[in-house]
This record gives structure tokens, sequence and C-alpha cells, in this order.
């Protein structure tokens, strides 16, 4: 913390942002949502602009501890608002799911430059994984989390072998080939519910049981705050993890891989472990937040978990500027709220999506808030 | 009288070392102008802003009288200029044959090109014994002689000729300039690029010294040549 | 298993080798002449398919009687031309301002503009998220040895689908025009050097892409009487999948690959008795294998050095 006045200056941006969010996520009529998206547009261009965000963005790195706690503050903050809202609350615990497997992704491109465009498919395995062990075993749901990442993990070592193998689009066909695949065993296999899908008893954790609503102090809340608060957590702990790797030599190491394959075998840095190494986070990753997600939605069937959603977390990625761990955070709410929020474009989603990820790649492609430079702690993680 | 080719005040960026700045060169018809300088000195940049693969920040370039700045590279080739450029760039999984009609790319009489491969075939008769093979099969010193008789299928009226010497040896880099000589004499104008100094400079008329995207020194090849020592610091 | 069975599935896998093959041929195509997949080509197929649809709708409305022969023509002519067009405007608006950009960002964009043409068609063709019958065009007569049924519209689909392939490799290999896109494939900026106009080139290879992607989806709906707007998501993945088997940037790999990858659904429904939906999974999972022991494909031309 540089001063008292930084301090403020971040609360009170922390506070606009999250009033704004707050006022966006309750607004019910369309075209007041559309004033709320247009206000926010309008300032975000107004503050580009007038280079008020440059200063912004040097105040948030100089501040970095506060402004993360701000962060979660103000989204604990906005659960709260919207304690007994079920429908809102349930977009939120999507939000933070999806940015954790996007996050996952982030390791595996952004900073190794692993192709995947089966994200959703390993999305998809850790919530079958979860099914499939809570449904016959009595294993604790906190362990099928991680067992869905572990399996997530497993399968996706499959695939390295044919992709460290492989480059460029040679690769990338592998792992399409894969999420095509997937979703057509999922939807013959009987024994996993085949088209109908699975469904899931809910999250439990220390007795409390996810799937009821929350009482505090004779009060009745949405069981979805209980599910907000650890999908929240969840992302709070990727997060971490995700920037501990980048700041690390772990990150420097998949960065050199990247970047330039020859170049950094000729500094002794192996390009197949570093690989091995992403692909197998990001992977593990996205099956854990995959197996909460299932247990949220607590039934789960093949067409979540399509090569459109893959392209969807890839979107979202680059979207939010590949490598750029807070724009994927915002690419997420974004591309996951804005849909919800207009009924009426409802129907013409996919297209008004997929319209503006051409134009970004088109005329942005460095994402929204572009990676940056590493901020490189010595001796940081293990 | 009309200049073959003339580069006024041009300037351009090309990624971000390879720089002109405010280049001016003459090409006199029916002559050998060479043009000297290091690796990075910013030749290959000048021959892309020629042949309009890259477009200059400033200045104008002048063929036979006419404005070329701006063209579309296709036109400017339309105009009567051809390209042997640097490291051969020979179609690999072309017929030797295929790769000498690629040359003559622009020119619609199928007589002209049977007659010009002829030509081309008497000054290199080896290309004749190997025309249905594949170019990226031979040997680096057949590769050249496929490169410089594709170049010459266009008959053009100016001959620009990137680095030749590169990469091969002394005897094929003396056959290869003997056959320049024999080129410009036929009447082809000739700009040469070359790091290689007292065998370009035997066989130009002028020069030009390209150092660091500037022209540090030009003038008649003979006195160029004397000027040498001086000038040899600015190739390394 | 008997016999007739088995060439029954012969012939049905030979059908969609072909329809693979045309597909994998435009994406070999693009990848000789710039280095991208165009993810959206197989939903240049499906819009081939409506567009032929639409031409066939127009010609009963203007005048009901036209003789069929004239209509089968002209739905040809019209779904080859539109998609043709289309293609054009895409490597111009799209594909060419992405060169200089990561292969991702363009196996993005154009995985992002499959989408756009397809929920287009759906939202804008009338009733287009239902499957449209599409016409009987062709004469169906049959001859019928043993067992087994050879009709007549598959043998002239087939036989037109050969002459294509010929054509197009014809013209590649002894054109001037195909001269040049092969040209611009080795080496892009040599054949510039030699006055090829390059953006043109671009253009034609596009459209001649383009247009052998209607084609096939015209084949398809000829084939099935049926088309939907998303038969172009599968058909793209397995053409892509075709061209890489066969080694981008080579034209006889992709035909190779179609036929392949049609073989091994064959194959895989022959195999999987209780489930002939395993023959996708056999297919892509044998894809996977088989890249993994030829990295660059079956016929490999070069590796693709980017994304």
């Amino acid at each position: 913390m540089r001063s008292s006045k930084d301090f403020f200056c971040c609360a009170g941006l922390a506070f606009a942002l999250f009033a704004y969010l707050a006022l966006l996520l309750g607004a019910e009529e369309e075209w007041s949502i559309a004033a709320y998206v247009l206000l926010g547009v309008v300032v975000v261009v107004a503050l580009v602009a007038l280079d008020v965000f440059s200063t912004i963005e040097r105040l948030v790195q100089s501040n970095e501890r506060t402004c993360q706690a701000l962060m979660v503050l103000g989204t604990l903050g906005i659960i709260a608002v919207f304690r007994t809202d079920h429908y809102t609350l349930f977009l939120l615990g999507t939000i933070f799911i999806y940015s954790v497997a996007v996050l996952g992704i982030n390791v595996q491109l952004g900073y190794a430059g692993v192709i995947n465009f089966s994200g959703a498919s390993f999305f998809g395995i850790g919530g079958y994984t979860a099914a499939v062990f809570l449904q016959h075993t009595p294993t604790p749901p906190l362990v099928t989390l991680v067992l869905g990442g572990i399996f997530s993990a497993v399968v996706g070592s499959v695939l390295l072998f044919p992709v460290l193998r492989t480059s460029g689009h040679y690769s990338a066909l592998v792992t399409m080939a894969f999420a095509l695949l997937l979703k057509v065993f999922l939807e013959v296999s009987e024994w996993l519910g085949g088209p109908q899908g699975l469904a899931l008893p809910p999250f439990k954790f220390l007795g409390i049981n996810f799937a009821e609503d929350l009482v505090l102090f004779g009060n009745e809340y949405s069981f979805y705050v209980k599910y907000d608060l650890v999908c929240l957590l969840l992302l709070v702990m990727t997060f971490m993890f995700v920037q501990r790797i980048e700041r690390s030599w772990l990150g420097l190491a998949m960065d050199a891989v990247r970047i330039d394959e020859t170049a950094a075998a000729c500094f002794g840095i192996s390009i197949k472990r570093w690989k091995i190494t992403a692909f197998t986070i990001g992977n593990f990753v996205i099956g854990v937040a995959g197996a909460l997600y299932s247990m949220m939605l607590s039934y789960i069937n093949p067409s979540n978990f399509t090569f459109s959603d893959s392209l969807l977390f890839l979107s979202i990625l680059l979207l939010g500027g590949i490598g750029s761990i807070w724009g994927v955070i915002a690419a997420t709410a974004f591309m996951v709220v804005i849909p919800e929020k207009f009924q009426v474009i409802q129907e013409y989603r996919y297209l008004i999506y997929s319209a503006m990820v051409l134009a970004m790649i088109v005329f942005r492609p460095s994402g929204l808030l572009p990676r940056k430079p590493r901020t490189y702690i010595a001796g940081g993680l293990l | 009288m009309r200049q073959a080719l003339t580069v006024n005040h041009i300037s351009a960026a090309y990624g971000k070392a390879d720089v002109l700045s405010d280049v001016n060169i003459t090409i006199e018809p029916g002559k050998i102008t060479c043009l000297l300088g290091a690796n990075g000195a910013g030749k290959s940049t000048l021959i892309k802003v020629l042949l309009g693969l890259l477009k200059p920040h400033t200045g104008e370039i002048f063929f036979e009288g006419e404005n070329i700045t701006g063209l579309q590279p296709h036109e400017i080739i339309g105009r009567g200029i051809a390209c042997i450029p640097e490291g051969r760039r020979i179609f690999p999984k072309m017929t030797v044959e295929e790769n000498l009609y690629m040359g003559a790319y622009q020119e619609p009489s199928n007589e002209k090109i049977r007659e010009k491969m002829s030509e081309v075939y008497t000054l290199f008769p080896r290309l004749e014994e190997r025309r249905a093979q594949l170019a990226g099969t031979m040997s680096g010193g057949e590769q050249a002689m496929v490169s410089i008789g594709r170049g010459l299928m266009h008959s053009p009226q100016l001959l620009i000729i990137d680095e030749p010497s590169l990469g091969l040896s002394p005897a094929l880099v003396s056959d290869n300039f003997r056959i320049i000589r024999r080129i410009c004499e036929a009447g082809t104008s000739v700009f040469l690029v070359e790091q290689n100094v007292r065998q370009t400079l035997a066989i130009s008329s002028y020069g030009y010294v390209l150092s660091q995207g500037r022209i540090v020194a030009h003038g008649e090849a003979r006195a160029l040549r004397d000027d040498v020592a001086v000038k040899e610091a600015y190739f390394g | 298993m008997d016999f007739s069975l088995l060439l029954q599935f012969f012939i049905n896998g030979c059908m969609l080798g072909m329809m693979y093959a045309l597909v994998a041929v435009g994406f070999t195509l693009f990848f000789g002449v710039l280095d991208v997949i165009v993810f959206s080509h197989g939903d240049s197929v499906m819009v081939g398919a409506f567009a032929g649809l639409t031409s066939y709708l127009f010609c009963m409305y203007i005048s009901p009687g036209m003789p069929v022969w004239l209509v089968t023509f002209f739905v040809f002519l019209a779904g080859m031309a539109f998609v043709a067009g289309f293609g054009m405007l895409v490597s111009r608006f799209i594909i060419m301002p992405l060169r200089s950009a990561p292969a991702l960002n363009t196996l993005l964009a154009t995985m992002m503009l499959g989408t756009v043409m397809r929920e287009a068609v759906r939202l804008f063709f009338p009733d287009g998220s239902n499957p449209k019958p599409f016409p009987r065009l062709l004469p169906e007569w049959s001859w019928k040895f043993g067992d087994v049924l050879l009709r007549f519209d598959n043998l002239a689909l087939f036989t037109a689908g050969v002459l294509l392939i010929v054509g197009v490799a014809f013209l590649i290999n002894h054109s001037r025009l195909g001269m040049a896109i092969r040209a611009v494939a080795q080496d892009a900026e040599a054949a510039q050097i030699m006055g090829v106009n390059f953006p043109l080139i671009v253009l034609l290879t596009f459209a001649i892409g383009s247009a052998v992607a209607a084609f096939a989806g015209l084949m398809n709906g000829l084939y099935y009487n049926e088309i939907n707007f998303n038969l172009g998501l599968l058909l793209g993945a397995i053409g892509f999948s075709s061209a890489v088997i066969g080694g981008l940037g080579n034209i006889y790999g992709a035909i190779l690959g179609g036929f392949v990858f049609a073989f091994l659904q064959v194959i895989g429904t022959v195999a999987t008795p209780f489930s002939s939906a395993y023959k996708d999974v056999f297919a892509f999972g044998v894809v996977i294998v088989l890249m993994a022991i030829f990295p660059t494909g079956i016929l490999s031309e070069r590796q693709s050095q980017r994304v």
C-alpha cells in the first residue's frame, strides 16, 4: 500500500464497478439493461479516450493485493445483494466456474502454447466423473471434485502423445477430433445415461447440504449463495495458483516454450516436459471446475459439453486477451451475462456472440485487457 | 537521355531494424549499376520497395519516365522489370520447365515463350537436360541456373539481381558474373545488388554504397574501386 | 455378414468418400495458398445446399413446368456461383486482413464465421431450424444385381464428383491459373516477383474451392433428400480431418483422406453392430491415432509451422 489516497481511489473504483454490476444484474426491463450496457461502453470508451484508463491500470498494478481483496469483497457484496434471487446467483456461479475453466485453458494456450479445442470435453469429463462416483460410491463430494480433475488430466494424457508429436493445425485437429469423439461417445453410452445424461446429488461439505436453502438468523436465502461461495473460493484459489505459475520460473519456462521452441530448447528447457505440465495442469483445473459445475446444475447431459462450448471457452480467452487473468474473468462475465439478460436476443445470441468475437479478432486481436509484461518473483512457487 | 529507373528520396521501414532513409538512385539504361552494402544495410528492403512488395513512407520511383510508386507488384513486373531474388527462391515442387514458364508468367504469346526458353537452354544446356526434373531436387548450382534463367524468361528492360553469389562456390560465382555481363551486353539494364565488392565493381559501370539505410557513397565503378579501402569499413 | 449388405456398405462408403473428398479439396487448396485453415468451409457446403434449394423454389415459382434437366442445371449453377462469390468475400474481408495474425486467430475467426452462417440460415431461412426436404431432381432409375440395388442417381452423382475432381486437378496441374496457384502455394513472394497478381489468385482459389464445396452440399442434398442448417459442422470437421490425414496442401492427399475417413466410418458401422452411432467415435479415434503415427499426414506435403 503506497498511501491512503491510493487506497481510497481503489476502493472508490471498486465500489463504482460493483455498483454498476449490481445495477446491471438487477435490471429487469430490456430498455434499462440496454441503457446500462450503453453506459458501461460509453464510460470505458471515455476512460480510454481521456487516457484515464492507463492511470487506473497503474494504480491497480501498484496496489495489487488491495485491489484483489477489494474485488473479492465486492463480489461478496454482490452475492449479498442478490441473496434471494436464484437466477442471478446461478449466473454468478456460472461466471466463477467458467472463469476457472478458461483459466485452465489459459495455462495451456496462454503460457505453454498448447492448443486445446476440447476444453468443454475435459469440463464434461470432470462432470461425468463426479456424477458416476457420487451415484455408485459413497465418495465425499469434496473428494469427487479432486477426482474429476484427476480423471480429466488422466484422459488428457492419452491425447498427449499425438498432441506432442504434431504441431500447428495438425495438433488443433487432434483436440478437435477428441471433442467430437467424446460428445458422440457420451451420447451413445447407455451406462452414462446416453443423451438423457445423469443426475447428481448435491454438493455436501461439513454436513451442509448445498441443495437446501440457506437459513441465517431465521432468514431464508437461496441455496445458490452456498454454491456461489464455494465457486468463488475455487476461483480465488485458481487465480492465485495461475498467477503464481505465471510469475514463477514455471511460467518463464512455459513462455519460452510458447514463444520459440527452438530457442527454448537451446537453453536447455525441455519442450515436452513443459507442454505436458501445462496440458495436465490445465485439464486438472478444467476437470475440477466441471465437477463442481455439474453438482450445481444437478443434472448433466452430453449437450452441455459440445464442440461449440469448447469454442466458447476459447472465444472467452481470446476476447479477454490470451494470458491475461483479469481479462479472462471480465470476458467470462460479459459472455455469460449479456445474452442471459437480453431475453429478446436469446434466439439470436449465438449469432451475436460469434459475430462479436469475429469482429474482435479482426479489429482488436489482442483482446479487451491484453496480458501485461510479467512480474517475475524470483524464487516464487515451490 | 531517359533513365531506366530513378529512385527519389525513398524512405521505408521493414520490420523494425531494416530502414531506408532518403535513398536516391539512378540506373542508366543498358548498363550494370550496382548496390553494395553489408548484411542489414537495407538492400533487401530497397528491392522490396522497387518491386512494390513494400510501400515506401515517402519518395517516388520512376521507371522509364513513368511514376510506378504504389503500383502492385504484378503491375510493376508488367512494365518490364524482372528480379532474380536472393536465395534463388525457385519453386521446389515444379519442374525446371514449369519454373521457366513462371518467369514468363505475363507473356501471352506461347511462341515468344518457346523462343525465350530455347535462349535460356542455350545459355544453360544443363537445364535442358533436366527440364522435367523437380527443381527442388537439384543441386545448389543448378538451382541458381534455374533462378537466373527464370529471370530472363520475361525479356525485361531492367533486371534486378539480388546477391547472386550468395552460397555459391567461387568458380560458380565467376560463371554467374560472366553471364550477368552477357545479359547486359544483350541490351538489358541490370541493377546488381551484392556484398561481393571487387567482382561486382569489376563488371559494373556505376555503383552505390548503402550503409544503415543511407547511400554513403556513389560514383563510377572505377573510382569507387579505388576508394574501396575507405569503403571497406562499411562492409565490416 | 452377407455379401450384398457389404456391397451396399461399399456403395455408401464411396458416396460419402466422394463428398468428404470434395470438401477436403477446398481445405487443402486454401491451406496451400494462404497457410490457413478456413473452418467455415463446412458451412459453405451447407450454404451451397440451401442456395440450391432456394433456386429450385425460385424456378418452381416463375415457371412450374420448367424441364427437370434445366432446373437441375440452374440449381447447380446458382448454388456453386453463390458460394463461390461468398467465398471470395470471405477471403477478401476476413482471411486476407488476418494474414499476419497468429494462425489460431484465423482458425477461431473462421469457426465463428461458420457459426454466423449456421445461425443466419437457421434464423432467417423460412422455418430454417427444421430439416428441409430436398427435391429429387435426378431420375429414379435403378438396377438390381441380385440383392444389390444400384441407383442411377448415386451413379450419376459419383461420376459427376469424379469429373469435378479430375477437372480441378487438371486445372491445378495444367493451366496457367493452376500454375500460379501452385507457385503462390510454394512461395507467395517469389510468385509475386514473377508477376503473379497475388490477391486475384487468392480470390480465384477461394472461388474454386467454395464452388466445389457447394457441389458437395448439393450432392449431399440429392443423396439424402433432406438438408438442415447444421450439416456443415460435422462435414467441416470431417473435411478438415480428411485434408489433414492426407497431408495439408496436397490435393491427392485430400481425396485419399476423404475416402479413408468414409471407409473408417463404414468399418465403424460394420464392426459395432450394436450401435452404428459408434462409427464417428471409431473414425475420429482412428484419426487421432493416425495423427500420432503420421504427424504431418500420410502424403505429407510440408509442415504447418504456425499456430
